[in-house]
């Protein structure tokens, strides 16, 4: 590494010699160049202000649920707007004394141009914006940045009341319409119950109790016809005879004999155990059986007989008129008894329909209701998110919100900024060192010519004996000399040229 | 054979340049060498170098006006750096001593104050001796260096100085007449001559090989420098490389690319190439 520093370092020695008009007079241009452009370089003052968006202050957390406070949101985005915007450069224009109201139009815009690309904001995180501009004028500088960084903070509170205002505004209108809604359907729900009487609530529960009764009722009439009928049709029975007293006598004389041969026959069969059947006392039983059986016939066929023939001796007889008169009573009570139950049926079917008639107008009630309840919901949350807007507007114009304030306020520089008149008198010191030692070592590069030794040996493998130089004579040694004085005068020339310059611009 | 030399120095005294002896002598003398070289030999040969004639030598401050090398010089960087290639060259020499050229990658450098250092480097030992052979055309750097009176004066009028391509050209100008002695210890010079311009045409004459071989057979540790125009462009250089023994490229700082030391290279071929000098500043 060394051996190859050394080798450039050589290098641009040899050739800076070599080449010593060239190097000399790249020497005396690049200073006089940067001499020049010091000379004329223009100071620039930079003035720079400092704003802080605050948007937590000591209401914060107290008007916390209720109001909300509004944020700028990008403050930086507003900072560059404004920026663009022309009303607010011209604003500035006005206030740093650029122009007046005479100004030409050409002016203003290519002033505007100006301000513009002079002006650098930036931002500290979301909260924290800068604003930097130079100017060749340090109270020009101070004046336009103070316009600034003061139209920033006015822009900034108008947006947030604006802002704050316009949520108002439409939250408001929302309730108004959520209002007009509410009312709407209040009265829908209103007019459709005036026209449904019936169906007051708890219509429904009356109708179906009453159709309950009804029916119950109505069974129970069913039952009364029912006994009645039974009862008329035994009156009548009694009335036409048969069904009187002789046959009454006559089963009991059957079951009787019926009787007595069920014990006949018991003693038979107790008989037969002993005796043979011609026993006599067991043909006598069975003797006994069959003619009790043939009196069972007898009867019978009597109480059958008997049926046939009008009972001529029971119409006439105070019970048969007593019968005719309960069978007529019979009869009426039924006639009552059903005529009250065609009511009854008619009452029902009233009911009935009154109960699908009030279900048809639940439903539309219900779906009345409910759209009036959203519209309540809707309403009162509403009117609650006015009320924040209002006490957030109302913050916003008693300035009470997020503010923007000015942290650090536009200054007026005294000391000019950027690349100064000792910056380029400095580069130039140096530059004019290494522009011509450059542009040798380049030269030495692009022409290809072997310079090294290690080119002969590594490059192009070829056996070096010696690596010599000349031997100076006393006259080249004086030549080398004066070249090596003339260049250091030369250099000495320059550096003198800039102390007077330095001396002009500073001290002068 | 320093008995021989001695007795030979005493019979030369028209040319006190250097020695002369006839070809049958350097045979004889060539082929002793390349035998056994006892340590008695290497101070004969010493001796015998040693009586070589100087009439003058440069001063430190003439030695540094010409960029030479010399016992003054301070650098020993340089000096080390040149010791070192003297060192490398003999120890790759195939026979006792050798022809070497030096010739430069590109022609706008020429090679003659190397040639002429490297040449000194061996002339600082004092059991060597050396020759700078300018066979540059173009080149009279070497003149100047050695304040060789490149004219005469004659009545005629200004006449050059005899030199290589003289010997090539007509019988009747000895070896003899071209060496000249320089204000370096131990070290000869032969200039190009008076008709530069035929060269090329004599360098590949067989004349010229004998020339050479002439030369260098006087001493046993005598070492030609040819100092040779660029092999980029040079014919010339093309048709001395077979008189030589090695080739030395020069390679200067800065003004050839990697293309142009590969195609010299190429030119020169790898069995006669001793390496490369790199030439900084």
């Amino acid at each position: 590494m060394n051996d190859i520093i050394g080798f450039i370092l050589r290098l641009v020695a040899k050739e800076a010699l070599a080449r010593k008009k060239l190097v000399i007079s790249l020497y005396v241009g690049t200073a006089l160049f940067f001499a020049a452009i010091a000379w004329v370089w223009p100071q620039v003052f930079n003035s720079a202000a400092t704003i802080i968006i605050e948007d937590r202050n000591i209401l914060t957390p107290l008007m916390k649920g209720t109001a909300q406070t509004s944020v700028l949101t990008e403050p930086l985005k507003l900072a560059k707007t404004m920026m663009n915007s022309r009303t607010t450069l011209i604003e500035v224009l006005h206030i740093g004394g650029w122009i007046d109201d005479d100004t030409p139009q050409a002016k203003i815009d290519s002033l505007i141009d100006d301000i513009r690309t002079r002006t650098v904001i930036s931002n500290t995180g979301k909260k924290i914006i800068h604003i930097n501009y130079r100017d060749r004028d340090p109270q020009r500088a101070m004046l336009a940045t103070k316009a600034m960084s003061d139209i920033f903070i006015r822009e900034s509170i108008s947006i947030k009341r604006k802002d704050s205002q316009n949520a108002y505004d439409f939250i408001d209108s929302q309730a108004e319409i959520y209002h007009k809604k509410l009312i709407f359907a209040d009265r829908a729900i209103k007019d459709f119950r005036e026209k449904n009487v019936d169906s007051t609530p708890g219509a429904m529960q009356v109708t179906t109790e009453r159709v309950l009764t009804l029916t119950r009722q109505l069974e129970d009439l069913d039952i009364e016809i029912l006994g009645e009928k039974s009862k008329l049709s035994a009156q009548r029975l009694q009335l036409s005879g048969g069904g009187g007293a002789e046959n009454t006598a006559s089963i009991e004389r059957e079951v009787a004999l019926r009787t007595r041969i069920t014990n006949l026959k018991s003693n038979l069969e107790d008989l037969r155990l002993t005796y043979e059947d011609t026993y006599p006392d067991i043909v006598q039983i069975k003797s006994q059986i069959i003619s009790t059986e043939n009196r069972i016939r007898k009867e019978i066929i009597n109480r059958n007989l008997e049926d046939k023939p009008s009972n001529e001796e029971l119409s006439d007889s105070p019970l048969a008129q007593e019968l005719r008169s309960a069978i007529l009573n019979t009869q009426t009570s039924i006639t009552t008894l059903d005529s009250r139950k065609e009511q009854l049926n008619i009452l029902l079917d009233n009911e009935r329909k009154k109960i699908n008639r009030i279900n048809a107008v639940d439903v539309e009630i219900s779906e009345l209701t409910r759209e009036s309840k959203v519209n309540k919901a809707q309403y009162n949350q509403l009117v609650e998110q006015r009320e924040s807007a209002r006490i957030s507007r109302d913050m916003d114009l008693a300035n009470q919100g997020v503010k923007a304030r000015i942290q650090e306020a536009a200054f007026l520089p005294v000391n000019p900024r950027g690349i100064t008149f000792m910056h380029i008198i400095i580069i130039g010191l140096l530059f004019s060192f290494a522009v011509p030692v450059a542009i040798v070592f380049g030269l030495t590069i692009l022409d290809q010519k072997v310079r090294d030794r290690r080119t002969l040996t590594d490059r192009l493998k070829l056996p070096l004996l010696a690596s010599v130089y000349p031997i100076l004579s006393q006259t080249e040694i004086k030549q080398y000399h004066a070249k090596l004085a003339t260049m250091g005068f030369i250099v000495a020339s320059v550096w003198t040229f800039y102390g007077i310059e330095i001396w002009l611009k500073v001290g002068g | 054979m320093s008995i021989i030399e001695s007795a030979f120095l005493k019979n030369q005294k028209k040319n006190p340049n250097d020695h002369i002896d006839n070809n049958a002598q350097n045979r004889k003398r060539r082929k002793h060498r390349t035998g056994s070289q006892t340590l008695t030999n290497q101070f004969a040969i010493r001796d015998d170098i040693a009586t070589m004639s100087q009439r003058r030598e440069f001063t430190k401050d003439e030695y540094q006006e010409r960029g030479l090398i010399s016992k003054y010089l301070d650098d020993s960087k340089l000096m080390n750096e040149y010791r070192n290639l003297r060192t490398k060259l003999l120890a790759e020499k195939t026979s006792a001593n050798f022809i070497a050229m030096v010739t430069s990658v590109t022609p706008d450098f020429d090679p003659t104050l190397v040639t002429v250092n490297i040449a000194s480097t061996f002339a600082l030992d004092e059991g060597k001796t050396s020759i700078v052979i300018n066979a540059n055309v173009s080149s009279t750097q070497a003149n100047d260096i050695f304040e060789t009176e490149t004219e005469t004066e004659t009545e005629a009028g200004t006449e050059t100085k005899l030199g290589l391509v003289d010997v090539l050209i007509s019988e009747n100008v000895s070896i003899d007449e071209i060496i000249y002695e320089t204000p370096i210890n131990r070290l000869r010079y032969i200039p190009i001559g008076r008709n530069p311009e035929s060269s090329a045409e004599y360098f590949s004459d067989i004349r010229m090989k004998k020339t050479m071989e002439n030369i260098l057979s006087r001493y046993s540790e005598r070492y030609l420098f040819l100092n040779a125009p660029s092999i980029a462009n040079s014919a010339d250089t093309r048709i001395l490389l077979e008189v030589c023994d090695k080739v030395l490229l020069v390679v200067p700082y800065g003004k050839c690319t990697e293309d142009n030391i590969r195609q010299a290279v190429l030119a020169i071929g790898s069995d006669k190439l001793a390496g490369i000098i790199l030439e900084e500043f």
